[in-house]
């Protein structure tokens, strides 16, 4: 019997688990290509972020190129939570199935 | 919609955005840009450049290093936006995406290499109408370069694959179409081709695939 409480809630809401996939593709995202590839508002971006970023889940960079440009990555924390977020998901699903 | 449901829901989402998210646009919007550009350019110099000097032995040459002057820039453009770009990103410039994409276009550019091959050594035996279909064989090898990348290219730089392969099946069977009805078609038809196709297309490309930034809010 699966334990749906195992589901990490912080992920477990799609604003937040799009965030945390696109952040598992590449070392780091631009706020402005996580807001063109996710077409979310700012408002609502930058509240998922923080959020993954009180969890841990997500690191902070502010540099200076040409502009100020804010990057976020993955933390260790943040990359193993999406790991077991992902072996549940696919645990719910398989046993749906058998 | 009960959890079962919802887990396969987050999983096609997870699925459809890491696909998203390794696109790689092969060809940059202000690449497009400068290369449509460049071509029309060339191909306003080469129509009357081409005729002139028909006369004399370096007619192939002259159309052939022009167009190769052309992709060079070009080529250059795309280098220094590709640099930039990894820059912004803090990421290398030989990315696995980069090198995917660069064995994708190889095959149709080392081919297109050998048929250039044959411009350049020809001389004097070069006819006008072969500066047509060398014209149409690049337009078609480089369509075919781009739909190689479609696996991981954007929907507009597919299509624009597609635009040049099928332009230059339109060009061989309507340049011999209309190498019949008048003879003097190949001097100006290669140039109004390559200003179609290499010049529009790209600039029609451009436009599409402009990116569109702003600045980012403090969280």
């Amino acid at each position: 019997m699966l334990d749906f409480d195992k589901l990490d809630k912080t992920i477990h809401e799609k604003g937040r688990l799009s965030i945390m996939t696109l952040l598992a593709t590449k070392p780091s995202w631009p706020f402005q290509d996580l807001k063109a590839e996710l077409k979310m508002s700012d408002g609502n971006l930058v509240t998922h972020l923080r959020t993954l970023h009180q969890g841990g889940y997500v690191a902070v960079t502010k540099a200076m190129l040409d502009r100020p440009q804010t990057s976020y990555s993955l933390t260790e924390k943040g990359r193993a939570a999406f790991q077991d977020y992902l072996r549940v998901l696919e645990q719910i699903v398989k046993a749906g199935k058998s | 919609m009960n959890e079962q449901e919802r887990a396969e829901e987050h999983l096609k989402t997870i699925r459809r955005l890491m696909e998203r998210a390794t696109i790689y646009r092969a060809i940059s919007a202000p690449t497009a840009l400068v290369g449509g550009a460049l071509s029309l350019v060339a191909s306003f110099l080469t129509a009357d450049g081409i005729p002139k000097r028909t006369q004399s032995n370096d007619s192939t040459n002259f159309f052939v290093w022009f167009w190769l002057l052309v992709l060079l820039l070009t080529a250059a453009t795309n280098t220094f936006i590709i640099v930039l770009g990894a820059r912004r990103r803090n990421e290398p410039v030989f990315s696995a995406s980069m090198k995917a994409a660069f064995i994708a276009l190889a095959p149709a550019f080392i081919v297109g290499g050998v048929s250039t091959l044959g411009g350049i050594t020809a001389g004097a035996d070069w006819d006008p109408s072969d500066s047509f279909q060398l014209g149409v064989t690049w337009a078609m090898l480089y369509g075919v370069g781009l739909l190689a990348t479609s696996h991981f290219a954007p929907r507009s730089l597919t299509m624009l694959g597609w635009a040049f392969l099928l332009s230059g099946v339109a060009g061989t069977f309507g340049g011999s179409l209309l190498f019949r009805i008048s003879p003097d078609f190949p001097d100006r038809g290669v140039a109004l081709f390559m200003a179609l196709t290499f010049g529009l297309f790209h600039l029609i490309y451009a436009a599409c695939a402009w990116p569109r930034k702003g600045t980012a809010p403090e969280l």
